[in-house]
């Protein structure tokens, strides 16, 4: 793969996987759309980052879609994302972590270091067109694949999220975060600090990620 | 070691190793974590050839990290050139393991010691340690975490001895101070090794002497090793060798490619 000979640095992998049902249409898809937008300028101002962070996003409503494949940043198409429909998220959900699955392979083969993924889910819904089946292998998969270290799978719950579905498919050491309104641009520049710290990191660091609460409700 | 150890010892054999403080520890006003040490000599029973040398990564995460990774490669280097003493030789290979790890356990058991002297956590103190032995034309290496050592016969080629132990992700590696971590130690026992040359290294410097193109851990590059040890040769004594390599980590050529503490450790075996 002609990316890895050219930029043979460790990754850093993160998938944003973007709720746009119905809810959001209006003011929240547009400030997701800046936000998406204000984290690739903020990466693209961290050297290091820009060589190492690789982001994926898939869009979901009843359906879901790759919006964009994994890449760094200097790679990552601009976004116009339209809201409509309803929500269906186990699905969604397992395409995240099976493309976070596929780019670790294909990171072992072409001999290129990695850092632990994340996975960033954005959501002002609950899963109303899951079946509780769907609802429950997917809870045991995020938990199985977060506590493991496979991942580290972080909800942002935006307007009316129903906090309390979300908790109890979240890992109990990571419970949905609240976002403070519509500031998408704070959680973005917050990943990007993120993202920027976990490139940093040396063998042996124990990253901690930047205080959230530039983004959080409370 | 100063350079009067080093005239005394042998005429065929120069080592010279520095340990400097990466960028990122400048900035956060942290100590320079790695550590670097060596012994070696023909007096008291030693053969002649007789090499020990140890190399230690404190971790980034660890508060006294600098302190392991000092003990660390103390104790170790300490404990195998006692015991090499007290070996008659010629030391069989199943003898030599038995040094290796024994200098491992030292090390671990200092860790221990400190820990409890302080009242702290042994994590407090967590440090790779990458551990050789050369006597009598045999070579033992041993490594806990991630670093490398790098040998050449003939000086026409370098080969890495050991594997990096790493964990699934960049940033992870494995301690000396982790349960059980002697005996997960990956180690080699070479009979009939005569290495013209051997370099350590922490992990600081690993995007420079070693090509990873082929995938990780990669081969030792060799423009790096000859050049490094042709210049070693040339240098009139220790102290020129010693600030020259000191000087060199801290250059440009260095510090705009890692922001991490660097070692290097360079043995000359044989002269030619």
């Amino acid at each position: 793969m002609i990316e890895f000979v050219d930029n043979p640095e460790p990754r850093c992998p993160c998938v944003l996987l973007l709720d746009v049902s119905g809810s959001m249409t209006g003011p929240p898809i547009a400030a997701l759309n800046e936000g998406v937008r204000v984290f690739k300028e903020q990466v693209l101002q961290d050297n290091l980052a820009s060589l190492r962070a690789e982001v994926a996003i898939i869009a979901f409503n009843h359906n879901h879609s790759v919006v964009q494949e994994f890449a760094t940043m200097n790679g990552v198409a601009p976004l116009y994302l339209v809201a409509g429909g309803g929500t269906r998220m186990a699905p969604a959900i397992n395409e995240a972590l099976d493309m976070v699955e596929r780019r670790k392979q294909d990171y072992r083969d072409n001999g290129i270091s990695y850092y632990r993924p994340m996975v960033i889910m954005i959501t002002d819904g609950y899963p109303e067109h899951d079946t509780p089946e769907a609802i429950g292998q997917i809870t045991n998969r995020i938990r199985e694949q977060d506590v493991g270290r496979h991942v580290m799978f972080l909800t942002v719950a935006v307007g009316g999220a129903d906090m309390q579905r979300l908790t109890v498919m979240m890992p109990p050491a990571r419970p949905p975060q609240r976002l403070a309104g519509l500031d998408f641009a704070a959680l973005f520049q917050w990943l990007s600090n993120s993202m920027s710290a976990i490139s940093q990191s040396q063998p042996g660091d124990l990253v901690r990620l930047p205080n959230p609460d530039s983004w959080l409700e409370y | 070691m100063s350079g009067k150890d080093f005239r005394e010892s042998s005429g065929t054999m120069r080592v010279i190793g520095a340990s400097v403080r990466g960028s990122r520890h400048t900035r956060s006003g942290q100590p320079c974590q790695d550590s670097v040490r060596w012994r070696f000599g023909s007096s008291d029973g030693l053969c002649g050839n007789t090499l020990i040398v140890a190399v230690a990564d404190g971790a980034g995460s660890a508060p006294h990290s600098d302190q392991g990774s000092q003990a660390a490669a103390n104790a170790s280097t300490d404990a195998a050139f006692r015991l090499l003493r007290q070996y008659p030789h010629p030391i069989s290979p199943e003898a030599l393991r038995g040094i290796l790890i024994a200098s491992l356990s030292a090390a671990r058991k200092e860790l221990s010691a400190i820990a409890r002297r302080e009242k702290r956590q042994i994590n407090a103190y967590a440090t790779t340690l990458l551990v050789a032995i050369h006597t009598h034309g045999a070579l033992a290496v041993a490594q806990i975490g991630d670093g490398g050592i790098a040998a050449s016969r003939d000086n026409t080629g370098y080969e890495l001895l050991v594997a990096p132990q790493r964990g699934e992700y960049a940033n992870e590696t494995i301690f000396i101070t982790r349960r059980a971590s002697v005996a997960a130690a990956q180690t080699r026992i070479i009979p009939n090794y005569r290495p013209r040359s051997i370099a350590m290294f922490t992990d600081g410097i690993q995007s420079l002497v070693l090509d990873a193109r082929d995938g990780p851990p990669g081969t030792p590059h060799p423009p790096f090793f000859f050049g490094a040890f042709a210049w070693l040769k040339k240098q009139p004594d220790d102290l020129h060798s010693y600030t020259g390599l000191r000087d060199f980590l801290r250059s440009p050529q260095v510090m705009t490619r890692t922001d991490d503490d660097v070692t290097l450790l360079l043995a000359v075996l044989e002269q030619g």
